[in-house]
């Protein structure tokens, strides 16, 4: 009798271990909410009329007074409270985007850069006709020595859903640009267009080295809410 | 001989042959399924994983028997084929020592001693083999190949590929295309922490170091679209770093080529 208490003990505390491990990794694991795409009617494309969304989207390069920050859950408050130097992407990187639609987006683009590893990633892709625009002109590429970040979807695996791949480059802030009233500088605006294939679950992530440690890909860039996320298309 | 004739006699070698027959079969029947299971993304696509599949075929079936008999034992001892002896009735005194069984012994030695012989062998060939059709470090122009193989070099990075075509005004895609039954050449890096070019239906996995090229290749011998995956854990993105590779006529990737803005094909 007293053998099988024991045995009924120990797979008890086994099981609240797992439990407990799993309510932490979940709870501190959950992504910022979720910002949907603003319906704008419909537009004409190659492939004929379809539904039009846009998108808007802020790089900063800190968070300040006028900009908190990830809105990640309060479980990671003290990560948070650490890394309020890190970079991110705002208001959220859970973006749901329609299904077979065109989809306009503006990222207005608040850091510095440098040089970026792989020069590939300084030109568009997968956009309509791989092509961007920077503060109103259109452009296919941008100089790989002046990059701050890139906003790049790709696919999720194990899935039978469609390959998606979009990139797009977003220019640098000059060094020694002049911070405006919100404590940044004048921001630089990139649009771009792109077709959304059928309902989805997709990753996106910068593709600049704006992390920490080990080639800069640690921090932000290893930690959802900041310059990685979810595109579900839907 | 009539040693062995003596031991087949004993009715529980007899039953444990039975046993390791039954699971023998039970095992093959498995590695059918796995094989069937292995090639639902559609491969094996090149001679080199027609190679990989038929040694892990071969293996099992030839490892089976041994796995089977070992089980045998297990199973028979667990179903109480040797007897049993009630706790009340223990024995007060130690039983007669256990003696060798010779031609167990020997039989089990023999079996074994072939089996890992002939696994050398096989292996041995099959790498010799596979390193062979996968060009192993010998640069592509000096193959001795009479088609001229497509050189491509794939770029790692957390968490995407990207593959550039030297000899076609340097494209790059995020997509691997290339030409069925044509030799493919890669020089494989990465720009930031180690990653493992995996092209799975292909057969063909290397890692892509940063600072250095390894090297590898395969022929693709059948049409399709197939899976190019990371296999070295790299990071937050790591289970979703993987893209395409289609595997296209020499007409089709001509056209493809020409799509990207290159200026020849191979």
């Amino acid at each position: 009798m007293k053998r099988a208490l024991f045995a009924f003990l120990t797979v008890l505390i086994g099981v609240a271990v797992v439990a407990a491990t799993a309510l932490f990794v979940s709870r501190n694991g959950a992504e910022p909410p979720t910002l949907a795409a603003t319906p704008a009617g419909t537009a004409q494309t190659a492939s004929g009329e379809v539904k039009h969304a846009t998108l808007e989207l802020s790089v900063f390069p800190n968070a300040s007074a006028s900009q908190p920050g990830p809105d990640i859950p309060t479980s990671t408050t003290t990560m948070v409270a650490n890394a309020q130097q890190w970079p991110f992407y705002s208001p959220s990187t859970s973006i749901q985007l329609p299904a077979n639609a065109l989809v306009t987006v503006t990222i207005h683009q608040y850091d510095t850069g440098g040089q970026i590893y792989n020069n590939w990633f300084a030109q568009p892709t997968g956009t309509i006709d791989n092509k961007m625009t920077v503060d109103g002109k259109e452009v296919t590429s941008i100089p790989p020595a002046n990059v701050a970040h890139t906003f790049t979807i790709h696919q999720y695996p194990e899935s039978n859903e469609p390959a998606w791949y979009v990139s797009v480059p977003l220019p640098a802030q000059a060094d020694n640009a002049a911070n405006e009233a919100n404590g940044y500088p004048k921001p630089i605006d990139v649009t771009f267009s792109f077709m959304t294939g059928a309902p989805g679950n997709y990753v996106w992530n910068c593709e600049f080295p704006c992390g920490t440690g080990y080639v800069q890909f640690g921090g932000p860039m290893s930690q959802r809410g900041f310059m990685s996320g979810t595109v579900t298309v839907v | 001989m009539h040693l062995v004739k003596e031991w087949l006699q004993r009715p529980y070698v007899r039953r444990i042959l039975w046993i390791t027959v039954a699971i023998t079969a039970v095992i093959i029947a498995l590695s059918f399924v796995m094989v069937a299971f292995m090639n639902q993304s559609g491969g094996p696509a090149s001679s080199i994983m027609d190679e990989i599949e038929k040694t892990m075929f071969v293996l099992t079936i030839a490892c089976a028997p041994l796995m089977a008999a070992t089980l045998a034992v297990l199973t028979y001892s667990w179903w109480g084929g040797w007897g049993s002896v009630a706790a009340t009735d223990a024995p007060t005194e130690d039983g007669p020592g256990i003696k060798t069984n010779g031609v167990a012994v020997v039989t089990w030695i023999t079996i074994c001693s072939l089996l890992a012989g002939f696994l050398v062998v096989w292996g041995l060939v099959e790498l010799a083999t596979i390193t062979s059709s996968s060009y192993g470090s010998v640069p592509a122009n000096q193959q001795p190949n009479s088609v001229k193989p497509v050189d491509v070099n794939v770029t790692a990075q957390q968490w995407l590929w990207s593959f550039e075509y030297p000899d076609s005004g340097k494209i790059t895609s995020s997509v691997l295309v290339l030409p069925v039954n044509v030799p493919a050449y890669f020089n494989v890096t990465s720009l930031d922490v180690v990653h493992s070019f995996w092209v799975v239906e292909e057969g063909v996995k290397i890692d892509a170091n940063p600072g250095a090229i390894t090297n590898t290749g395969f022929t693709p011998t059948k049409l399709g679209t197939f899976n190019v995956r990371c296999a070295e854990l790299c990071g937050l993105h790591h289970a979703y770093m993987e893209t395409q590779v289609k595997v296209v006529t020499q007409e089709q990737f001509n056209s493809w080529i020409r799509e990207q803005g290159g200026n020849k094909t191979s």
